[in-house]
């Protein structure tokens, strides 16, 4: 009787140890708080086939294969799938070009945008701290037909503070530059002197479409000197890479490094929208930021840490399905936000789905016809709804070879699951040409969910 | 998805435009509100480039910077412009020329932006060209009320992008997209059924507005936008008149778009940058406008929409009296030529004086303000007009600018 008494305990402990093996991370743990302090239910996690689109769009910039979909319901490993995309070199270039977006845009001017993407691409793959590469888009002198990180201050001759601010401290300096910022507690000479760190820059045509940037030495009236935003002045007159060691070191800078990274995976910053940090603009989840912020200093700004970090969370893995009146679970990422396709993850998706290869030259044709005028907007938002009807129009009007006949076929291509009863029974009759039609211009092809 | 090959991109834009157009997620409720008021048509005769005044509607002959240019007498006594433009002189009476607008804005960029949004380009707040501004004042319709031939156009800024132009590079391609989509016609409606239950289970406002956006095109198919477009239609007297040339083309289709209901249209001409043999130059580009602008004037008299539709002729500066060593005239913002008309304007008008070689305002100057505030006033839409842009803040539809009573 003992005997089968303690057998039965020890078994029972053992099922306990089991399930308590993997313990809620930091992250889930604080968000459930949250979500209990809210009194919030959370929604669902989303299915496994679900769950390898978001993760491939959002590492690698398109949509899953057919295979790839097939090898991963085989064996739905999800932490396993993250640390295998991560390590992958689509991820270094499809960061890239993300990154190149938010902080060049697609303006076409004198100086080089595909030399810092290369750059960009290279750190990544090196896996070089975030921080030091703040530091050296902010502080690098060089030519730009040769060094990468240059190009992102020649893009920006004019106040260049301005998008510096908004792209690693999160702050809009843009209304202080005529007068006390109307919403925050910046004035007009919080930003005249924050600037004056950039006045040393010169450029210097080396060639036609090659611009030297270097730094001239300039004497100014000590009431007149470089001022960072934290009251911290320069002591060297190296003033742009002492710039760039106060703006690293900076409290904001980590904060905006990972809410930068929670928005570009969930669709929504805990502080949004990701550049407007402001005295009236509060976090949803202000522990989960901190923690976040922290975290980024104890791992020294390892990019792929916090990308794995915020995958893995329960946040992440949510489902999306919402009404209204779910606004603030939305708010509070208890259910998942949905995020436009950009132009280039529409192009590289449509062409895993019809198995073409994606020619560059077609894509940048795509995307400027996607985007139109607002091409010379700022894209630091990636996820903003940008296409101009023009740009649906064009896409609308183009003929479609699909690949396969078989309906089930075109929705496990193009929609990555298969048909439900209704959809089977509407597509009955139809032509291949039509579904295809149907599926690739259908919101949820559109929209990473 | 084939793209064919011999099909040339259908948006390709002019360079140039140096815009932020920042959105926020909820500005699309701060704008979208539906207006009952509506205001008068604009056509713009955009002239990219910078034309020269003393070729056109400010010619000094026989001073040592006029040139060869002679002037002819107009069908107004007492106003001359340029032989250049014989037609146009007929037509003068309807017409106002302003000969003292100065601007401070000598890059082609900065000048472009400055004449077509009325502010200059201010990197961190940025400002909606005046086509936006009408579309905006304007209740929705199914169809663009804001389109810009042969270039590219300059953005809504804070208006939204549903006041974007649309743009029509070039009117045969614009035909063709509009009849590849009519055959697309049930495809569309079947994606509008297979999206709804998508649509229905998430909540985002990207999703909202593409589902509009989608249902727009739909509709668009049917109004008689749609039917304008198609240039080729024109009865054989229209095409006479108006040439086979590229801007009598787009002349024509300016004068179908606003017969269709369109409140805004740009029509750009390009190649006026004449820092080389400006005198053959300009008299050749003037011989390109001359007939089909004169045949636009005569078409918006006949129908009846010339007081309700204001016509504009600039470029984004003039040009220097001193004649360089190319044989050409270089920027000169301090004298930017203007000539308007109909919508209510007085015609036959000159605004200001240049002395006499043209190097100075010798009376009467206005700025550029000042012109978008007349154009604005006599748009109906009142130049202190308080928008909110998405950051929450103010601005103006005119800077500042005083209408130019002469005008009004």
């Amino acid at each position: 009787m003992i005997r089968l008494l303690l057998f039965l305990t020890l078994g029972y402990m053992a099922v306990t140890a089991q399930a308590a093996d993997v313990p809620p991370s930091m992250i889930d743990q604080l968000v459930r708080s949250a979500w209990q302090e809210h009194s919030v239910e959370p929604a669902p996690l989303c299915s496994d086939e679900l769950f390898l689109r978001r993760l491939t769009l959002d590492l690698f910039g398109r949509i899953p294969t057919l295979e790839e979909r097939q090898d991963f319901l085989a064996q739905p490993d999800r932490a396993a799938t993250i640390d295998r995309l991560l390590a992958g070199e689509e991820f270094s270039r499809a960061w890239a070009d993300l990154w190149t977006t938010q902080l060049y845009g697609y303006a076409d001017d004198s100086i080089d945008r595909d030399m810092l993407t290369q750059w960009l691409e290279e750190q990544l793959r090196s896996r070089t701290p975030y921080d030091r590469i703040a530091q050296q888009l902010v502080s690098s002198t060089g030519q730009s037909a040769f060094d990468g990180p240059v190009n992102f201050l020649l893009r920006y001759p004019e106040e260049p503070v301005v998008k510096v601010s908004r792209a690693f401290l999160g702050v809009r300096l843009d209304c202080a530059r005529c007068h006390d910022h109307p919403f925050d507690r910046w004035t007009q000479d919080d930003f005249k002197r924050m600037n004056r760190f950039f006045e040393g820059m010169e450029r210097q045509e080396v060639s036609s479409g090659n611009v030297r940037l270097v730094d001239v030495v300039r004497e100014v009236e000590p009431a007149d000197r470089p001022r960072f935003l934290t009251g911290a002045e320069p002591q060297t007159t190296q003033w742009r890479a002492e710039f760039g060691l106060f703006m690293t070191r900076s409290r904001p800078f980590a904060r905006n490094f990972a809410n930068r990274i929670w928005y570009h995976l969930l669709g929504r910053g805990i502080i949004h929208p990701v550049d407007d940090v402001s005295r009236d603009n509060h976090a949803s989840l202000p522990a989960v930021l901190e923690w976040l912020a922290d975290e980024a200093g104890r791992s020294q700004f390892d990019i792929r840490h916090m990308f794995r970090l915020i995958c893995n969370s329960r946040a992440y893995q949510v489902q999306s399905i919402a009404t209204h009146g779910d606004a603030e679970r939305l708010r509070l990422f208890a259910v998942r936000s949905i995020k436009p396709l950009t132009p280039e993850q529409w192009h590289a998706s449509m062409s895993v789905a019809m198995g073409r290869e994606s020619k560059p030259e077609e894509r940048m044709e795509f995307v400027r016809t996607f985007y139109g005028d607002a091409l010379d907007g700022d894209f630091s938002s990636s996820w903003e709804y940008r296409e101009t009807v023009q740009g649906l129009m064009s896409r609308l009007v183009e003929t479609v070879d699909p690949p396969t006949s078989k309906t089930e076929d075109l929705f496990l291509r193009i929609l990555g699951r298969e048909p439900t009863s209704e959809e089977r029974i509407f597509c009955q009759g139809r032509n291949a040409r039509e579904v295809c039609f149907v599926l690739l211009h259908s919101s949820e092809f559109a929209f990473n969910h | 998805m084939q793209l064919n090959a011999t099909r040339r991109q259908f948006v390709r834009g002019s360079l140039g435009g140096l815009f932020a157009l920042a959105l926020q997620h909820d500005a699309q409720h701060l704008f979208s509100g539906q207006t009952a008021k509506t205001t008068k048509r604009c056509v713009v005769l955009w002239m990219g480039g910078g034309p020269s005044q003393m070729e056109t509607f400010d010619p000094k002959p026989g001073t040592t910077t006029g040139g060869p240019t002679t002037s002819i007498k107009t069908a107004v006594p007492g106003i001359e412009i340029a032989s250049n433009l014989p037609e146009i002189a007929k037509r003068m009476d309807g017409l106002s020329i302003i000969r003292s607008l100065s601007s401070p804005e000598g890059d082609h960029d900065r000048g472009q932006h400055f004449l077509h949004t009325g502010y200059p380009f201010v990197q961190a707040f940025p400002r909606p060209t005046l086509g936006a501004i009408v579309s905006h004042e304007n209740p929705r319709s199914d169809f663009p009320l804001f389109v810009s031939i042969g270039a590219r156009g300059l953005g809504p800024a804070y208006m939204g992008p549903d006041h974007a132009p649309f743009a029509v590079e070039n009117p045969a391609e614009a035909v063709e997209l509009i009849t590849g989509l009519r055959k697309q016609r049930g495809s569309l409606r079947l994606l509008d059924g297979f999206s709804s239950t998508f649509d229905r289970e998430h909540l985002d406002t990207g999703l909202e507005r593409r589902r509009a956006s989608l249902q727009k095109v739909e509709r668009m198919l049917t109004t008689p936008f749609v039917k304008a477009l198609d240039v080729a239609k024109a009865s054989e007297s229209d095409r006479a008149r108006y040439g086979e040339s590229d801007f009598g083309q787009r002349c024509l289709l300016a004068r179908r778009l606003l017969e269709s209901g369109v409140k805004f249209v740009e029509v750009t001409h390009d190649g006026w940058d004449t820092h080389d043999d400006n005198f053959n130059s300009v008299a050749r580009l003037c011989s390109e406008i001359d007939g089909p602008w004169s045949a636009l004037l005569d078409d918006l008299k006949a129908s009846g929409m010339w007081d309700d539709t204001v016509v504009v002729w600039m470029g984004e500066f003039g040009r220097t009296p001193q004649i360089n060593g190319n044989t050409g005239r270089d920027h000169f913002p301090n004298v930017t030529p203007v000539v308007l008309g109909g919508g209510g304007l007085q015609g036959g008008i000159v605004v200001g004086q240049t002395n006499e070689t043209g190097l100075q305002i010798a009376e009467g100057a206005v700025t550029v303000p000042d012109l978008f505030a007349t154009l604005l006033a006599a748009l109906s839409i009142d130049p202190q007009h308080e928008f909110r842009t998405e950051f929450g803040a103010i601005a103006l539809a005119s800077d500042h600018g005083k209408p130019i009573t002469a005008l009004l």
